[in-house]
């Protein structure tokens, strides 16, 4: 379409007279953006290189600066299209316009295209000068550190890829541009829709507004309590394409969602090209608009009524939609609000009180329909699309958020492999099973309702192209099955790669044992997350890349060897690796692991050898539980005496030998798993694997049962009053 | 055949007022064409609607055989000056003159020139400083010098001083004749119009009540001032179609739409003392048709 612009003469010369009468916008652009980030480098630059120990620099506030400059350059789109199509706003000036022998799709597109060039070339010339600017003050700060690349700054690993600083703000710059574009294009839309200045700059505002916040709005009152979806993961793929701001709040909350598995800039490119994709969309709509509108419709509020009237349900629709978070409470003030704002609007359009009688029926009639719909699409199952299991054959791969028996949190493994598929789905067919046959979800924003808890989120790349989102809850059985993808070489794969990502970035990690935590970092490591290390090994940054090479190496062998016995009953538990709060058990089967940190000087012994050689006055058993438990044992039989369900507590200090003996023996098998709670999940909780339990039976022979009521209200006799809100704590499990 | 042809056109305004509703009209390619009629009967519409501003509801507007909206190889013989001159306030005469050269293949710098020197405007002082009648003016040449086919002017002489207009006319007159301009003129000084058009269209609430040159409306109505002895019979003007009679003393004055002979022979067998056909302006023309309809100022 720009190409037959410049072809056609006509249309070329009315090109050229716009840019002529944006050429004021265009120099405030462009004065705006070259005071902001160039501006703010520079300033950042003269910080470093003159004051560098100083708290508050002049960048300080150029840095705020920057941002509001920026942000007016922004809204100066605003301008540019109401003064481009300003007359489809004047009357005086419709007559002269369109007479032009131009037609509508010249007149349309020459406005529109000269437009955005006066609103985004000014953004791309003062990017220009912020790259250079960057680099300089980049450059200053690493100083006689930087090693070789651009401007001497090393980049940064992430997801295994390096990235440079400018590809960051190149990506920054590309997303904004792309965003700005269809910020323009969509008042442009609002000027087509709406025949005089004011409406049109307050559906700039509204259109803004609305079109992310209805999408908001929409799903979550459809999807929010529905039992294994997610109303993030229906609402944010829709929000980040269909509107600037809904692009700008999808990138900030999908920045966290980004697994190890995706490259940043073919997924930062994809993102845009849906933004671009909807743009063009909005330009076609505003045409089609454009050339149905009538140029006697200049000066009238709103060219369309359609439209006034599907704006004007929207609004009704989202402030009645507050009323059924509290029925009583709510129904009252919010239906006084909807009237008023409706009738106000209405007013405004009017001009005045003219026809009030059909605005107030109007009203009524909107609010009717806002109740509507409302109902319809507080399905409390979501229209059925919380109950879809896709077929296991028409899955190309399936990420999950498995929070594994041997680990805490991490993030999403993804699965090509099509038995571990088949498990998934299998699971996945098993808790929708389980959330559909309680039907005891309320309606989307009541208070006091309940909530589906969940514990998985998998994600579907089908064959087909789509993707889709389900979050799970997991019984104790359900995990035990599910376990099963823990054999998979994927799994391993991805454990190792995970484990490896991080401590690349993080410059460290832990070896927590019950006894000891051993800390190994390289030197640019500035501290161990994780409070007192016993023992630190700092080592060269070669040493420390070669170390975390052999230990993810160890890991992918070590979890790929794993049987599913293994798995779902470990045994000889010796501690765990720990980057960032993500945990990974290891147990003495996972020799190549433990070969590893022995060969690096970690963890030379094994449990029961060193309690054998360091044994303390005190309960050994206090030391290991001293940050869960307050000091008290606390054994569970959940998993191998079903039946049974209760819980038996040793509640004393070792007196005889036999129960110090049986205490050390239970000491080196307790396996860091615990089935107390409906969540497999809580943490610092131990059992004892099948074929030691006589050991515990013994123990507890040997001590005495005591209720778990008085148990939580004993007082601990080697702890503190500090865990007394623990006990409080930890009533909410049960 | 060169000309602007009104087939069964209606045009609404927001579907519920009808500004012209089935009208015909054909407009001779070189003719001074003058729209007139009360105000709100169409006829700014109708301009509108030939320059392509305006499309219609139904029927047909066809300039030269084609299609006038969205077509820009017609709209580049149209020009169309319209009553407001605000819009051109934050141009010069050479910046407005260079905004119209661009779509005007034809446009004339000579010709533009020309028409400037003769008028004395500034050149390079925004069009905001100048008089009402100066951005007239201005963008009456302007318009000229595009040499469109067709120049369509509304209200176009309100402003202008006595003198201008009557350069204005000459400068219209000259391009009529140099190159057979079309000239189509809605105006309310049916002086003006009656100097300029040849043809004029009544316009009046959406139809066209006649379109014929102006010497046929002129011949075809007629002021009469007769003064008797004795009063006629009553059926003395059997025939005649009487639009108005009056009697101020001794004189009656009839106004009579038929031919100029047929009338005279009947007045003069009534054995009148005095007897007087007068012409009647276009003025009084107009105001006696908008009496007919109801049109008149006895009504307010």
């Amino acid at each position: 379409m720009a190409m037959k612009i410049f072809k056609n003469a006509a249309a070329l010369h009315y090109f050229k007279t716009d840019l002529k009468k944006n050429l004021k916008f265009f120099i405030i652009c462009l004065a705006l953006h070259m005071f902001s980030f160039p501006l703010m480098f520079i300033t950042m630059t003269y910080d470093a290189t003159k004051r560098p120990e100083e708290y508050l620099g002049i960048s300080d506030f150029f840095v705020a600066i920057a941002f509001l400059f920026a942000g007016l350059a922004i809204l100066a789109g605003v301008l540019i299209a109401i003064n481009n199509f300003s007359y489809l706003h004047k009357k005086h000036e419709s007559d002269t316009y369109m007479s032009l022998p131009l037609s509508d799709k010249q007149r349309f597109f020459t406005d529109y295209f000269s437009g955005l060039a006066t609103y985004i070339v000014p953004l791309i010339i003062s990017g220009v000068f912020t790259f250079i600017t960057a680099g300089i003050f980049i450059a200053t700060v690493t100083g006689d550190n930087a090693k070789s690349d651009i401007f001497g700054y090393e980049p940064i690993i992430y997801n295994d890829h390096t990235i440079h600083w400018f590809e960051i703000l190149f990506i920054a710059y590309f997303l904004v541009i792309i965003a700005m574009i269809m910020f323009y294009t969509i008042t442009v839309l609002a000027c087509t829709l709406c025949g005089s200045i004011f409406e049109a700059i307050v559906h700039v505002i509204i259109l803004n507004g609305a079109i992310p916040g209805m999408i908001m709005l929409v799903t979550f009152i459809m999807f929010n309590k529905v039992p294994t979806m997610s109303w993030y993961s229906v609402m944010l793929p829709i929000l980040s394409k269909t509107s600037p701001i809904g692009a700008a709040v999808s990138y900030v909350l999908y920045m966290g969602l980004i697994d190890y598995d995706t490259l940043l800039l073919p997924f930062l490119f994809k993102f845009s090209a849906w933004l671009i994709v909807f743009t063009v969309l909005y330009v076609i709509g505003s045409f089609l608009l454009y050339k149905f509108r009538k140029a006697e419709d200049v000066a009238k509020p709103y060219v369309f009524k359609s439209y006034y009237y599907i704006i004007m349900t929207c609004i009704t629709f989202a402030i009645c939609s507050a009323i059924p978070v509290y029925w009583e409470i709510m129904l009252a003030p919010m239906l006084v609000v909807a009237v008023v704002f409706y009738l106000i609007f209405e007013v405004i359009t009017n001009r005045g009180f003219k026809k009030f009688g059909y605005s107030a029926i109007r009203c009524a009639a909107t609010i009717a329909i806002s109740f509507v719909l409302i109902i319809i699409l507080n399905n409390p199952w979501g229209f059925g699309l919380g109950k879809i299991v896709p077929k296991a054959s028409s899955v190309k791969s399936v990420s999950i958020t498995y929070r594994g028996i041997h680990s805490t949190y991490y993030d999403s493994i993804t699965f090509t492999d099509k038995d571990a598929i088949k498990i998934i789905t299998e699971y996945h067919k098993d808790a929708v099973e389980d959330a559909y046959k309680d039907n005891d979800y309320g309606n989307f924003m009541g208070y006091d309702d309940n909530y589906y808890d969940s514990a998985h989120t998998v994600t579907y790349k089908l064959k087909n192209g789509t993707t889709f989102t389900r979050e799970l809850d997991c019984d104790t059985e359900q995990l035990l099955a599910l376990a099963e993808i823990e054999t998979f070489d994927e799994y391993a794969k991805g454990m190792a790669n995970r484990f490896y990502e991080e401590i690349k970035i993080e410059n460290q990690f832990l070896f927590i044992t019950p006894f000891e935590t051993y800390g190994y970092g390289n030197e640019k490591s500035t501290g161990f997350f994780y409070g007192d290390v016993d023992v630190e090994f700092i080592a060269s940054d070669e040493k420390f890349n070669s170390f975390a090479k052999d230990l993810k190496k160890a890991i992918e062998r070590d979890f790929s060897e794993r049987t599913y016995n293994q798995i779902i009953k470990p045994y000889s538990y010796c501690g765990y690796l720990s980057i960032n709060g993500k945990s990974q058990y290891v147990y003495e089967y996972d020799e190549h692991i433990l070969s590893v940190l022995k060969k690096y000087g970690i963890y030379t012994t094994t449990p029961k050898k060193y309690l054998e050689e360091n044994y303390f006055d005190t309960n050994p058993f206090n030391k290991m539980y001293i940050n869960y438990t307050n000091n008290m044992s606390s054994y569970s039989y959940e998993l191998y005496k079903k039946q049974e369900k209760s819980y038996r507590y040793f509640n004393k200090t070792p007196s005889t030998p036999r129960e110090h003996e049986l205490m050390l023996e239970l000491a080196t098998v307790l396996v860091p798993f615990n089935f107390e709670s409906e969540n497999p999940y809580v943490l610092g909780h131990f059992f004892v694997p099948e074929q030691y339990e006589h050991l515990a039976d013994e123990l507890y022979s040997l001590g005495s049962e005591i209720p778990y009521e008085e148990w939580i209200d004993t007082e601990v006799e080697y702890g503190d009053e500090y865990y007394e809100d623990y006990y409080d704590e930890y009533e909410y499990y049960e | 055949m060169k000309m602007i042809e009104f087939k069964e056109l209606t045009k609404k305004f927001s579907n519920e007022f009808t500004a012209l509703d089935k009208i015909n009209l054909t407009i001779e390619k070189g003719t001074a064409f003058g729209l007139l009629g009360s105000n709100g009967a169409g006829k700014s519409t109708m301009l509108r609607l030939i320059a392509g501003i305006y499309r219609q509801e139904a029927g047909e507007l066809l300039i030269d055989g084609e299609k006038v909206y969205d077509n820009v190889k017609i709209k580049e013989k149209i020009f169309f000056i319209n009553d407001e001159t605000i819009q051109f306030g934050h141009h010069t005469l050479k910046s407005l003159k260079d905004f119209y050269k661009g779509f005007y293949p034809n446009f004339s710098e000579e010709l533009f020139d020309s028409l400037r020197e003769k008028i004395g405007l500034p050149f390079d002082k925004k069009l905001n400083q100048f008089s009402k009648g100066m951005k007239r003016q201005a963008i009456v040449i302007v318009g000229l010098a595009c040499q469109t086919d067709y120049l369509m002017l509304d209200e176009a002489f309100d402003g202008l001083d006595p003198a201008m207009r009557i350069i204005v006319k000459r400068m219209l007159v000259d391009a009529m004749i140099d190159r057979e301009l079309t000239v189509i003129i809605s105006s309310h000084n049916l002086k003006e119009i009656s100097e300029i058009c040849d043809t004029v269209a009544f316009v009046h609430h959406g139809q066209i009540l006649f379109a014929k040159s102006i010497d046929s409306v002129k011949n075809e109505i007629h002021k009469i001032q007769v003064a008797y002895k004795e009063a006629p019979e009553e059926n003395a003007f059997e025939g005649l179609d009487i639009v108005k009679a009056e009697t101020t003393q001794s004189v009656r004055h009839y106004i009579v739409r038929g031919d100029h002979d047929q009338i005279k022979k009947v007045f003069e067998a009534t054995n009148p003392i005095i007897f007087e056909l007068i012409p009647l302006t276009l003025e009084e023309i107009f105001i006696i048709e908008m009496e007919g309809k109801g049109y008149g100022y006895e009504n307010i």
